[in-house]
């Protein structure tokens, strides 16, 4: 009951005209019809998906590429770095997203101070639709990996010392005891660091209000901030809650395929 | 394997339902006693924090906690709906609008009001003749012009009526400025609709204004003019588009020195005086493109009906009385609601003067918003909820996804959406 009642509370209220006060009625399929003729549900759909296709990729290399570099018996002042890495994780994301948007304030940004500083030009980190969305990918990217790289560093410790050991006479190169016996070893991991960053990305919020409030103007909004503005600033909460369960069922979606191809690849 | 395909499934659902979480509530009036009243407001601090000043004469003076939350302005408005759908509202607030869901909430105001003398035409009844709000302060919007860089580049600014400058003008005075001194931007402008009406006005537009058939209109030429001059100036050259497509902050990026002008109000005069030592900073008067406007608002006093309201009835009384509205508006630059008082604003009187004379100066349509918003709220025409189509259609047009024609439809477009008409 606990987990469903809220769920199923907002499928019903997808099909209302719910305003947060008074009775909700019913419309059918209203919201959804409207929904699907609305651009700017499309535009923060393919938004969100390219923030996940950018983000999800970029958080798995840094942080499979930390972990492995905690783990490795070559690298010194481990528990230090540790710390260092760990750090962004502890952030809450509305500071994180305070701290990215001094770092590259458009006018006054640190980034934008080295860059003059080094005879370039400074750039519209904050008016170029695409250089934002670049902004939030790398200040997501800082944020996550630090969870991730923890679930590595378990992985990476657990694969066999032994299976290295006889790579190594059979004079296997580093690049190729990775690509072999690490990658498949740590398959799971993989898998599961994959899931979580793309449903964490679709529904990064706090840390993109923070920083740039989906901006420029609408470019940047992504489907939660939709469902946000939608929901409380113009309180159409049926409408909302209609956003709300397209999210649920792509999330769902991207759950099951990449379920279905992990399978796949173990069989 | 089938199992743990569901448990993941309903992670991610449930995960999927922020509609659900993101309830954040405030309130919770658990901890307090008879003796302390919950005070909802927004932006006490950059104004001297003159309601804390307050609230701590209050208590040496009667023993009675003023418990004050400066909430942030963007999720005031949101917070106080929470609340209100939580049955957790504060005891009193200094609120921005009249937001439906709470108006039937409200305890009777009218009888602080005059005993008070609050200006009669500041004070307006609902249909039962009752007075739920009222004005706690005036402002007005006004121009602030970097003095030092104004000097430097040996450019001139009015301050006296007959040295009125079109916006044109203006706009050619900060690229001086700019050209002469090296400096970063010409103007910057507050992201907010109630800015850019007070512009409209300027250029002869009446904003958006309601008809009987309960639809919007403008008048098209005006409002056109003065969109398209907004649009032409956002061009980072003039105006960082930063401030008006992703939210920086145009308070900071004028304390930095870095730009010449800064069209925003008459509450910044406190925070300037405390905050600004680089360099000099001056009001100077508006630029009329083809009269003189302001957009007059202010916070409004509301009692919520409970346990507490006449105690929170008390504090207001109390806070009204010649001797202690004096202080406040001293303290935090407020322009009087109540005629007669003999404030003394120290080294800001200059600034005062010059609002007084510049509201003085305006055309009446500088309270139409102020008026409009309260006889709609009591009409029960207003649908509730944060939607400001004015801004966020203006920042499309700042941000170059949209043209002047399809923003103003735009506009009226979603103002007719957020009506309800009986």
């Amino acid at each position: 009951m606990f987990f469903v009642w809220p769920g199923g509370l907002g499928l019903i209220y997808s099909f209302t005209d719910y305003s947060g006060l008074g009775t909700p009625e019913f419309v059918g399929t209203d919201n959804y019809e409207k929904l699907f003729a609305d651009p700017t549900f499309y535009q923060s759909l393919t938004r969100t998906l390219l923030f996940a296709v950018l983000s999800v990729p970029l958080m798995y290399v840094m942080s499979l590429a930390v972990a492995a570099l905690l783990v490795s018996n070559h690298t010194r002042g481990k528990t230090a770095a540790k710390l260092v890495f760990f750090f962004p994780w502890l952030i809450s994301p509305i500071v994180a997203g305070v701290i990215w948007r001094w770092m590259f304030g458009e006018s006054f940004g640190f980034v934008n101070y080295v860059i003059d500083r080094l005879g370039g030009n400074p750039l519209a980190w904050q008016t170029d639709p695409d250089l934002a969305l670049m902004v939030v990918v790398i200040a997501a990217t800082w944020g996550g990996t630090a969870f991730n790289m923890l679930i590595f560093i378990a992985a990476l410790k657990n694969v066999p010392r032994a299976y290295y050991e006889a790579a190594e006479i059979d004079g296997a190169n580093a690049w190729q005891r990775f690509r072999s016996i690490t990658l498949p070893s740590i398959a799971p991991t993989s898998f599961l660091v994959i899931l979580l960053s793309s449903l964490g990305a679709m529904k990064e919020f706090a840390m993109i209000q923070a920083l740039n409030e989906g901006g420029p103007g609408t470019s940047n909004v992504l489907l939660i901030q939709y469902i946000y503005e939608t929901g409380f600033q113009r309180a159409d909460i049926g409408y909302a809650s209609a956003v709300s369960m397209i999210l649920l069922l792509i999330l769902l979606t991207i759950a099951l395929v990449q379920m279905a191809v992990n399978r796949r690849s173990a069989a | 394997m089938k199992r743990r395909l569901i448990l993941t499934a309903g992670t991610a659902g449930a995960a999927a339902l922020p509609l659900s979480a993101c309830g954040f509530i405030g309130g919770g009036d658990d901890e307090g006693d008879a003796k302390t009243v919950k005070f909802w407001l927004s932006g006490d601090a950059n104004q001297g924090g003159g309601f804390q000043k307050m609230a701590d004469k209050y208590f040496e003076e009667t023993g009675v906690t003023v418990d004050i939350d400066d909430i942030p302005y963007d999720d005031f408005n949101t917070r106080l709906r929470n609340a209100a759908q939580a049955d957790a509202l504060p005891d009193l607030a200094r609120v921005q609008s009249i937001d439906p869901i709470w108006m039937n909430q409200l305890e009777d105001l009218s009888d602080v009001a005059s005993k008070a003398g609050v200006m009669d035409n500041l004070v307006t009844e609902n249909e039962e003749g009752a007075v739920p709000t009222f004005l706690t302060d005036l402002t007005a919007v006004g121009l602030y012009v970097n003095k030092s860089l104004f000097d430097q580049a040996g450019v001139a600014y009015p301050t006296t009526a007959d040295q009125i400058w079109t916006w044109d003008e203006f706009i050619a005075a900060v690229k001086e400025v700019k050209a002469a001194t090296g400096t970063r931007y010409g103007l910057v402008m507050d992201p907010s609709s109630h800015r850019l009406r007070s512009m409209m006005y300027q250029f002869g537009s009446n904003g958006f204004e309601l008809g009987d058939d309960c639809t919007y209109s403008t008048d098209e030429a005006t409002t056109a003019a003065a969109l398209e001059f907004f649009a032409n100036i956002n061009d980072d050259d003039v105006m960082p588009r930063s401030v008006w497509v992703s939210g920086d902050d145009p308070n900071a990026l004028f304390k930095s020195g870095q730009v010449a002008a800064y069209y925003s109000g008459s509450w910044q005069v406190a925070d300037f005086q405390a905050n600004i030592t680089d360099f000099e900073w001056a009001s100077a008067l508006m630029p009329a493109q083809t009269r003189r406007a302001t957009n007059l608002g202010g916070g409004y006093v509301v009692v919520y009906k409970g346990d507490k309201s006449q105690t929170a009835l008390d504090f207001v009384n109390w806070l009204f009385t010649a001797e202690n509205y004096t202080e406040i508006c001293e303290i935090s630059g407020f322009l009087p609601v109540i005629q007669g008082l003999d404030i003394d604003y120290g080294a800001s009187q200059v600034n005062f003067d010059m609002y007084n004379e510049e509201i003085a100066a305006s055309d009446p349509i500088s309270s139409a918003q102020s008026n409009d918003q309260l006889e709609m709220a009591y009409a029960g025409q207003s649908a509730g909820g944060d939607a400001d189509p004015l801004k966020e259609e203006a920042v499309k047009l700042a941000n170059g996804e949209q043209d002047v024609p399809t923003t103003i439809a735009n506009i009226i477009a979603g103002l007719n959406e957020n009506i309800v008409c009986e």
